[in-house]
């Protein structure tokens, strides 16, 4: 069942984007409605998933012996993502020099797990070179945050 | 031709002045260091480029990204040879041939050969954007919406049997991009779709953050598992000038090379990733030695090499004369263009000669300035190798944090990177290609846009897609695309029993 369940999650998935598109309104063949677009694309995609559902189930048998889904390998990745996540949510908060500051930190200590001596100084070092050069260098405006900076 | 001389001469006094110069050598330089570098490709880093180059001149926006794009192709063989890990997607084949050969002491000549070949394929791929866009830009003149509807439509048939893998899955991305392209404000009526209440969904989905999230992120997650084992060559690297046997060998496959790849790289869905595994296997289909490929003969690093330098040029013509862009990476330069408020096209020559000339002679001497960094300059390009990935990952994630901030200086965009970043991963691993989802992001609005056009001016008549033969005949063309597939599926059914008797 794990091979499936992408294509699954795609079918539930078009399945919701068809119901919003339908509530949007579908209009006429020869005068579409904003939804008309949304909810035929949304079906044509049900319909692409749900044959990706019938060929991975069809492949199942195969799949079996394949490795196991490994936590310490897929842990980093997760990691990654919420980091990064983390990191556009309190950019407006905090600011971006400690907000890079933390992410780098996090990055490089509890992910790479570096020594603390040289992670420190790599994490400070990235986060002020990267200030100096896109906000004062290249000008993108950054959120002052609570430090001002 | 005359006029053909002139605009040339005219793009060159816009290509050759300073600030124009500047861009051509940071793109080319910033390319083959992106190239070099595993773990974050061409669109990813175009995509990053994209906030950054807002505050250019447009001409020397397009130029600066177009040279992190042809700079790419040369820099990710380097990696692909020293290291058998491809800098870059469109240098896997590279990897077969060139390992080979720098593992028999012929670093140099694989090294030198790739130098050349992306030479001469870029420069011949530049010289055919230069004879076939203008006139092709004046027969786009005269399409109008049902004609582009026609032909964006052939274009997604064969984003998806071109894709490489399952047709479904590319099938499944295509849709995806066009369903995402949907999310905002309708083009017509104005009222919001899909925004669930929020600003930033208000405006449509962002193309940085798009881009960024389903390209550059997956890089760095696919890498972080696998970075440490890397061994690069360690011997030196000599015999960069090529022997009479060498040009011998190689000369023939760098010139089908580049035929292959210009020709391929018009096609939507190609990119530069199709055209030189079709090199290879065409060199090895006609060569006298077929048995030695994959033991490092030179011919099979020559051709793949050319390949994908000149499909980057061939895949522009569908972007100056049409509008189209025919791979992600185009589908960025897009991007970078109507950022600039400049719409690339038909009237692009006409509308804004000094960015159409300045852009295509700027690619000119990006090509001499890549053989002049790339062969004295190996050395170095290979030093940078030896550089620990753990070290890089965390900047080029900051990088792609600020890139898909800095577009709208929204920090909502980088929620949104990272929401694609993990399903970018996931595509990967589940091997569904993330460049048609690009591809139908950006075609899939000017479809709907122009269908809806269509109705309107035939006042709700459908026949007006097939009035107009170039629509009719894109629309017979679309119908052979899917026919095709399923007579060669029945007529494998039908032949396998006598398959098995036999």
């Amino acid at each position: 069942m794990r091979r499936a369940s992408p294509s699954a999650a795609l079918l539930v998935f078009s399945l919701l984007m068809a119901w919003t598109a339908y509530g949007l309104g579908l209009g006429g063949i020869t005068q579409p409605a904003p939804g008309f677009f949304p909810f035929w694309i949304s079906s044509c995609l049900a319909l692409t998933s749900m044959a990706l559902l019938v060929q991975s189930l069809r492949e199942e048998e195969s799949v079996r012996s394949r490795p196991r889904f490994e936590f310490s390998v897929f842990w980093p990745v997760l990691a990654v993502i919420a980091a990064t996540a983390t990191f556009g949510i309190f950019l407006e908060h905090i600011g971006f020099l400690p907000t890079t500051f933390l992410m780098l930190a996090f990055f490089w200590f509890g992910i790479d797990g570096q020594p603390p001596v040289r992670g420190l100084l790599i994490t400070a070092t990235s986060a002020v070179c990267a200030y100096l050069l896109f906000d004062k260098l290249l000008g993108v405006h950054f959120p002052r945050g609570l430090l001002g900076f | 031709m005359p006029d053909i001389f002139s605009s040339l001469y005219y793009g060159f006094t816009v290509s050759l002045a300073p600030i124009n110069f500047f861009a051509c050598f940071m793109g080319v330089l910033v390319g083959t260091a992106i190239g070099v570098l595993p773990g974050l490709g061409p669109v990813a880093t175009m995509s990053l480029l994209l906030p950054i180059t807002i505050r250019m001149e447009p001409t020397a926006a397009i130029i600066i990204m177009a040279g992190v794009f042809y700079g790419a192709m040369y820099g990710g063989s380097t990696t692909s040879i020293l290291l058998n890990l491809p800098g870059e997607a469109s240098s896997v084949v590279t990897t077969l041939d060139g390992y080979q050969m720098a593992r028999q002491g012929r670093a140099g000549p694989a090294l030198a050969i790739c130098a050349w070949g992306s030479f001469f394929a870029g420069t011949l791929g530049v010289l055919g954007i230069t004879l076939m866009a203008p006139p092709l830009a004046e027969l786009a003149v005269r399409i109008g919406p049902p004609e582009l509807v026609a032909l964006l439509f052939l274009s997604f048939i064969l984003v998806v049997q071109f894709s490489g893998g399952s047709a479904l899955r590319a099938a499944a991305s295509v849709l995806l991009g066009f369903l995402l392209s949907t999310v905002g404000l309708d083009p017509v009526d104005s009222s919001p779709r899909f925004d669930f209440g929020t600003f930033t969904l208000l405006d449509g989905v962002g193309f940085a953050p798009l881009v960024i999230g389903l390209f550059g992120i997956p890089e760095v997650l696919l890498n972080l598992n696998k970075s440490e084992g890397m061994e690069v060559f360690k011997g030196r690297i000599t015999g960069l000038w090529l022997t009479r046997q060498d040009w011998k060998d190689a000369s023939p496959a760098i010139v089908r090379g580049s035929l292959i790849g210009f020709f391929m790289g018009i096609l939507p869905g190609m990119g530069t990733i199709i055209p030189p595994f079709l090199s290879y296997s065409l060199e090895r289909r006609i060569s006298r030695r077929p048995e030695m490929f994959g033991k490092g003969v030179i011919e099979g690093v020559a051709g793949p090499e050319s390949a994908n330098n000149s499909a980057v040029a061939g895949s522009l013509i569908p972007l100056l004369t049409l509008g189209i862009a025919p791979s992600a990476a185009v589908a960025v330069l897009t991007a970078a263009f109507l950022t600039h408020g400049v719409q690339p096209g038909p009237l692009l020559i006409t509308e804004h000669p000094e960015i159409f000339w300045g852009v295509v002679t700027s690619m000119y001497t990006g090509n001499v300035l890549l053989l002049l960094l790339n062969l004295p300059l190996v050395g170095i390009w290979a030093r940078l190798l030896t550089i620990p990935y753990r070290y890089l990952w965390p900047l080029i994630l900051l990088f792609c944090t600020v890139g898909a901030y800095s577009v709208n200086n929204n920090s909502w965009d980088i929620v949104l990177m990272a929401i694609f970043g993990l399903l970018g991963y996931g595509m990967r691993k589940l091997n569904y290609p993330a460049a048609p989802l690009v591809l139908s992001f950006v075609l899939g609005q000017l479809f709907e846009e122009k269908v809806r056009q269509s109705l309107v001016i035939s006042r709700g008549s459908y026949e007006i897609f097939i009035a107009h033969p170039l629509a009719l005949a894109a629309w017979i063309a679309t119908a052979l695309m899917l026919i095709y597939p399923l007579l060669q599926w029945g007529k494998g059914r039908l032949s396998l029993p006598s398959g098995n008797n036999k």
